[in-house]
């Protein structure tokens, strides 16, 4: 579907063609309408001479050119028209101009149309009289006649065509200040906050009732959106809760687990000291643990903006080079040319993205690709290494946090955490075997 | 300031330098009384003065004039006119109910030249008009209603007509010279006669219930020959040759403009059954066989109609050919004197035409060019044998020409007296189908055309001069009588 502003579709549905086809159009219907009358005009001429013709052709029997001289005077009072009565190829008798009277007909037929000869200057009409002469009636149009319509018609058009010409551009100049206001509007709606009259010429009532309540309702979006972030805020940190409690539940059990071996006294000395060594790596774990919820708790989820994940990751990386620059020259990353724009909280996002990120700077041998990709519904962000990778079995259990990574702590912590994350933006994390032989992440963002 | 002057000044600059269209005639009015109109120059300046109820149009429509609307009832036996409110005469008296009636039952009466025309109205007979029998009366204040004795469907036209005008009778009945200046209510109001100068001259009527676009101040009728009409023409002297019989193919309309268009008239040689030797049918049918009317009519008005009968073509009855014959060779030894108007152009050349044509065929022939008031008192007193005179009609229809062949028609100039004659005239009026009077028609011209008291000469195609400085010139079908001066205009500044 095409997008298009009022006020360019009204400015384009007036455009010089559009006028040009409608003068054609209405010159051709002032062309058919002249042509009809044309044609009934000399289908009612014919008409008239058939019912002259039979006392017509009485009176020429008898010769009584008078009593014609009177009819056909009478019939052309208006003087519209000349009748004559034709007999042995000369003028028996003229409406008009007694001077034309026995004077002989010169035929002058350029073209004949329903029935009627036209010439340069008359339109005739003929009518054979039923005589044994062979007299015959002419009925003569001047073409002026016809001409003079022609020019009413002519004078009525261009009159009419003005006329709308005129109002139309009255109007469109009426449309343009009310769709000025219009755009105004949609100016004000865009910067809701910024009072500016300065651009309209007219102030609109209807219109003015739109922005005022525009402006009300942006503010309770903004209320609303402030009231939603605050309720999103809390079900977030009773989440980070439940999961620093779910997750601290084994470390613990299994802490209390080994404090109770430590401190019970018929605890085998070896299983104790076992017991002792052990103790220290839970008590990091959980550390680990608390410092993940404790970046999970500061986490602002009142900040999702529509950002291009292009300069997103553009800035993570640069945070990432000055954090591991020893590292840095194995990331490998191909800026896509059109922005991908994504609703996001961008802090979040990117201390997800730096996780995955550092994970394989550790673990990558020479390579650490970033690709960007963007369906209908979601943007991707792939992160692969040429690493050992990891176990696609022991993925689920991470992101879970049931189990340890098999390759360090830090990174186990770290994807259960972008893990959160994602859900947090409609997504999730996938991970895959790398085609560069180690892991593949697939950080998924849905449309928040 | 000088521009102030100048603005100042000019309006009365403007309204002292009158448009004055001047219009050539072969004779000026013989009279001024519509009722006692008989000739073309009568009848052409009493239409400019006079109004009737009704008028024709260039179409020949009716349509109305001094009457605003007209409604036929009892079957088309009763007509009422509505008298137009705003009708005033030229000196500003409005047109009342009286004076219309008081005009019309003038022309019924006994005095007038024209009362056959109205034999159809309730009250007329033969001596006169019995006014008791209300054939023509004030209904209202504003109407007046015409009763007929039997539907006429020409009665119309015969009100439209030349000389059924109406004029004022209070003027009437105080000036024993109210036709020497007469009062009408046409769009041209008469101003003066100079007999001395040769001219008429009339007013364009502010009073005149018409508003048309004419810039005519004032129009002349100029009386002068042919000749001297087509020379002033082309010195831009002259606006008008339209009461001249022109040929299509004179030099005159090198200049000005030329309109031609038919006209409801026929150019005859009449010949008077009163005296001999045309006393004599056969010498009458042999005098027209061998007048060569072909070779007249090629020589002086090529573009004129052919005539095979006495009425022009395009009214009823007109195309049938004349099938009356010489029922013996009788050529007369006797003298014949032909009288034609000396005013046209190529008199001299018609009567050597004539002469030469008939002579050699056997005939004693004279033609006489004569002034056209001595013509027409011949013609009327019926005191020449023969004369060559342009007929023209009052209104467009055959019954016109038809009753100068009645007995009792004082224009009869044949002298004719035929009893069938009269009767298919009688049968021809009151017929109003038009259908049924075809036959009527074709009967009365078999009849006519066997008397032979006329030689058909040709029927003329009007070729109207006017100057090029003339805007709104029509012609008129039926003669240039009837021609419509009111809404022509001129231009002041034209090269004519």
């Amino acid at each position: 579907m095409r997008q298009i502003s009022i006020y360019d579709y009204i400015n384009g549905s007036l455009s010089k063609a559009k006028w040009r086809l409608s003068s054609l159009l209405a010159l051709l219907l002032t062309l058919a309408l002249g042509f009809l009358t044309l044609r009934d005009t000399v289908t009612n001429e014919r008409k008239l001479l058939t019912a002259l013709a039979p006392h017509l052709s009485y009176l020429i029997s008898v010769d009584d050119r008078t009593e014609i001289l009177r009819i056909l005077s009478t019939i052309d009072h208006s003087g519209s028209k000349n009748i004559s009565v034709v007999r042995d190829g000369r003028i028996y008798a003229h409406s008009m101009h007694s001077e034309l009277i026995d004077t002989p007909i010169i035929p002058k037929p350029i073209i004949s149309i329903f029935g009627a000869d036209f010439s340069r200057d008359t339109i005739s009409v003929s009518y054979l009289l039923p005589l044994a002469g062979g007299s015959l009636l002419l009925e003569l149009s001047p073409l002026t006649i016809l001409v003079k319509l022609a020019l009413i018609m002519a004078g009525i058009f261009l009159f009419s065509l003005g006329s709308l010409q005129f109002l139309t551009f009255r109007l469109g100049k009426q449309l343009g200040k009310v769709l000025s206001s219009v755009k105004v509007l949609e100016n004000q709606v865009q910067k809701l906050h910024q009072e500016d009259h300065q651009d309209r010429e007219i102030e609109f009532l209807e219109l003015d009732q739109i922005r005022t309540n525009l402006i009300g309702m942006k503010s309770n979006l903004t209320l609303a959106k402030e009231l939603l972030a605050i309720q999103k805020a809390k079900e977030l940190n009773m989440e980070i809760y439940k999961r620093l409690i779910h997750d601290l539940q084994n470390p613990i059990t299994a802490m209390n687990t080994l404090i109770t071996l430590i401190a019970e006294e018929d605890t085998d000395p070896e299983m104790r000291k076992e017991a002792s060594d052990a103790l220290p790596k839970i008590a990091d774990e959980i550390l680990c643990q608390i410092i993940a919820a404790k970046k999970n708790f500061e986490y602002d989820s009142n900040s999702f903006k529509k950002i291009d994940i292009r300069s997103c990751i553009q800035e993570t990386l640069l945070q990432l080079k000055s954090a591991h620059p020893l590292h840095y020259h194995k990331v490998q990353f191909s800026v896509p040319s059109t922005p991908m724009f994504i609703s996001c909280d961008p802090s979040a996002l990117k201390r997800a993205i730096i996780n995955i990120l550092e994970n394989g700077l550790d673990f990558a041998r020479e390579k650490l690709e970033i690709r960007l990709a963007q369906a209908k519904d979601s943007t991707s962000i792939f992160i692969s290494d040429d690493g050992p990778g990891m176990d696609q079995s022991k993925f689920e259990e991470i992101i879970k946090g049931t189990t340890k990574s098999g390759k360090g702590d830090r990174a186990a912590i770290g994807l259960s955490s972008v893990s959160h994350i994602l859900k947090n933006h409609n997504g999730h994390l996938k991970f895959k075997k790398s085609s560069l032989g180690g892991s593949e992440f697939q950080l998924l963002i849905g449309v928040v | 300031m000088y521009w102030l002057i100048i603005i100042c000044i000019l309006p009365f600059s403007l309204h002292g330098k009158q448009l004055i269209y001047k219009k050539s005639v072969y004779s000026l009015p013989l009279t001024l009384d519509p009722i006692k109109m008989n000739d073309t120059a009568s009848l052409l300046a009493g239409n400019l003065i006079y109004d009737g109820l009704v008028r024709f149009a260039p179409s020949l429509r009716i349509e109305p004039a001094i009457a605003e609307s007209w409604i036929f009832l009892d079957d088309g036996k009763t007509i009422t006119f509505k008298i137009r409110e705003n009708a005033k005469f030229h000196n500003g008296a409005s047109i009342k109910v009286a004076d219309v009636v008081f005009s019309l039952k003038r022309n019924l009466s006994a005095e007038s030249l024209t009362r056959n025309y109205f034999d159809c109205v309730l009250g007329w007979n033969e001596s006169g008009f019995d006014d008791k029998m209300g054939g023509i009366k004030a209904t209202s204040i504003d109407t007046v209603e015409i009763k007929l004795k039997y539907p006429n469907p020409n009665f119309l036209n015969i009100l439209a007509g030349a000389t059924a005008k109406i004029i004022s009778k209070a003027e009437f009945e105080q000036r024993l010279d109210y036709f020497d200046k007469p009062i009408g209510s046409g769009p041209f109001s008469f101003h003066s006669l100079e007999k001395e100068n040769r001219r008429i001259r009339l007013d364009a009527s502010k009073a005149y219930y018409r508003k048309v676009e004419g810039s005519i101040d004032q129009l002349w009728l100029i009386e002068s020959d042919e000749k001297t009409a087509i020379s002033l023409a082309k010195n831009g002297k002259i606006d008008d040759l339209t009461n001249w019989p022109i040929s299509g193919a004179s030099d005159v309309f090198k200049t000005g403009q030329k309109i031609s268009a038919p006209v409801n008239g026929t150019w005859i040689i009449g010949l008077n059954t009163k005296l001999p030797p045309f006393n004599n049918k056969s010498v009458r049918q042999t005098f027209k066989r061998d007048f060569d009317t072909s070779g007249f009519r090629a020589e002086f008005y090529p573009d004129s109609y052919s005539a095979v009968g006495y009425v022009p073509p395009g009214l009823p009855g007109s195309s049938e050919r004349s099938k009356a014959e010489a029922s013996e060779n009788k050529v007369s030894k006797l003298k014949i004197e032909i009288a034609i108007p000396r005013e046209l152009e190529k008199h001299d050349e018609m009567k050597q035409f004539i002469e030469k044509m008939l002579t050699a065929k056997g005939w004693n022939v004279q033609v006489t060019p004569l002034k056209w008031d001595e013509l027409m008192s011949g013609y009327s007193n019926k005191r020449l044998q023969s004369f060559l005179v342009a007929m023209n009609m009052d209104y467009p229809d055959p019954e016109f020409l038809y009753k100068n062949f009645e007995s009792n028609n004082k224009d009869n100039f044949s002298g004719l007296s035929d009893k069938e004659i009269d009767q298919l005239n009688v049968r021809l009026r009151a017929e109003p189908d038009r259908l049924k009077k075809i036959p009527i028609l074709n009967l009365l011209r078999s009849k006519i055309e066997d008397q032979a008291v006329t030689v058909n000469l040709f029927h003329p195609r009007g070729n109207y001069w006017v100057s090029r400085c003339v805007k709104g010139f029509k012609p008129n079908i039926i003669s240039d009588v009837y021609i419509d001066y009111a809404p022509i205009s001129k231009t002041a500044k034209c090269k004519p």
